[in-house]
């Protein structure tokens, strides 16, 4: 593969984890807008 | 600071620019050096947490080397890292002079003493046997006190974190930056909104003062009950290892992966392979296989009995690490019952049946998603033993009963 090929889908991949990056924190931050009660760690030992 | 907040998300962002600064691993150890030692000073806020801190960390440091310098072989190392924490554990854990009980209770909760432990007896057993060659202070204080691993883990071996922080060109790249922003991102939806939204369904108070629900609806929401508290857990727990796992890729530290898709699990045993990866293969190398080993020894005539006596002191013992109460304890002998239930039956059924015979019919898809099915239920009811007081679970099943019989 040539490397210029490379960059290119390296570049189109992180455009696309950027988007869905964008999309999560706009759900997060809607989710904090309807006020969803945080949980602590219920899991931790002793 | 607590690892989610928005102060942590600040510190966060100044820390990876400030580690992205200079690629050299120095410079990086020297960075989450300091990093640490802020987030030590942070939830150790008072000076006897602080004196605690440093006491824990120097003196277990100086055993680590002990062990290294002496060879103190396996049995004799865990048993006296054992001895070592449960002196610790009990000590901290009385009321004393200069530690009130909320700053005992506080420093344990913050600084993850069970966590502290685990290491400590890895790097003490693994020490001995020279498997780590080499120990410098300021990796293993890195190790030791990685603010990421603090609440949820997950428990990295130490080779595997030295061999990360000293290599050079540890840093990582743009594309590896944004996976762990991703990854972050994932276990804030995880921990904070699904676990959240998860949450009331779990508890079985809300069904009890509901008149309206009856047939079909009440049994719906006897399943969410049933089965809530499991995918809660996992929500929760999963999502806070989400977040340690993308802080430490952010700074260019891989840490292993804690959870595989638990709900795929098709028998007790993969349930553990699935779930809590990093507690489970510490308990397999640590607790099980030299007991199993011993006991093939010494009690040969045993035989299968063996194995299933091992299963049971494992995960007895995992049970209590959650806390020394009596529902933690069941839900490790429920887990140890399933195993070696399960390694028995298996060894008998592989007697009996011909191999090529026993393979398809395990490959089958309707076997294996019975296995899923049973597995499943089997671990939600664990989890309800794990996570409700034996009042609660008393008093969800006497109304279950007093709606039956109506």
């Amino acid at each position: 593969m040539e490397p210029a090929a490379e960059i290119e889908i390296e570049s189109g991949g992180q455009a696309r984890l950027v988007a869905i990056i964008i999309i999560k924190i706009a759900g997060l931050l809607l989710a904090l807008w309807y006020q969803v009660p945080q949980t602590e760690f219920v899991y931790a030992a002793f | 600071m607590q690892l989610g907040s928005v102060e942590f998300i600040a510190f966060l962002l100044v820390l990876t620019l400030v580690t992205h600064g200079y690629d050299h691993p120095a410079w990086r150890t020297g960075v989450l050096a300091v990093a640490n030692l802020l987030c030590l000073y942070t939830f150790a806020s008072t000076p006897p947490q602080q004196l605690l801190v440093v006491v824990m960390l120097v003196s277990s440091y100086a055993i680590a080397r002990l062990f290294q310098l002496q060879h103190l072989r396996g049995p004799w190392a865990l048993a006296g890292c054992i001895a070592l924490w449960a002196f610790g554990w009990a000590t901290i854990r009385q009321p004393g002079p200069g530690l009130p009980a909320s700053a005992q209770q506080d420093a344990l909760a913050l600084v993850g003493f069970s966590y502290f432990m685990f290491k400590h007896i890895h790097v003490c057993i693994d020490a001995s046997q020279e498997a780590i060659p080499r120990l410098r202070p300021v990796t293993y204080f890195n190790y030791m006190a990685g603010f990421y691993t603090w609440a949820a883990g997950p428990i990295q071996r130490f080779p595997d974190f030295a061999n990360q922080l000293e290599a050079d060109g540890g840093q990582p790249t743009r594309n590896e930056v944004l996976v762990a922003v991703n990854r972050i991102l994932n276990g804030y939806i995880k921990a904070f909104v699904l676990a959240a939204w998860v949450a009331p369904y779990a508890d079985p108070a809300g069904i009890y003062h509901n008149g309206e629900l009856t047939g079909w609806l009440l049994c719906c929401r006897l399943f969410a009950v049933y089965f809530g508290y499991y995918v809660f857990l996992y929500l929760n727990f999963s999502g806070y290892c989400d977040l340690a796992i993308g802080t430490a890729a952010m700074l260019g530290l891989r840490l292993p992966e804690n959870f595989n898709s638990p709900f795929l699990a098709r028998n007790p045993l993969e349930f553990w392979q699935r779930w809590h990866i990093t507690l489970s293969e510490w308990l397999r190398d640590y607790v099980f296989t030299p007991l199993y080993r011993a006991l093939r020894t010494h009690f040969a005539v045993l035989g299968l009995a063996g194995a299933a006596l091992a299963y049971l002191v494992t995960f007895g013992i995992a049970g209590l690490w959650h806390g020394p109460t009596p529902n933690y304890l069941l839900f490790g002998l429920l887990h140890g019952v399933a195993a070696a239930g399960y390694t028995i039956g298996n060894a008998l059924i592989s007697r009996w049946v011909e191999r090529e015979r026993l393979r398809r019919f395990r490959a089958h898809f309707g076997v294996r998603a019975l296995g899923m099915v049973l597995c499943n239920t089997y671990v939600a009811l664990t989890m309800l033993v794990f996570g409700w007081p034996m009042e609660k679970l008393n008093h969800l099943v006497q109304f279950i009963l007093a709606r039956w019989a109506a």
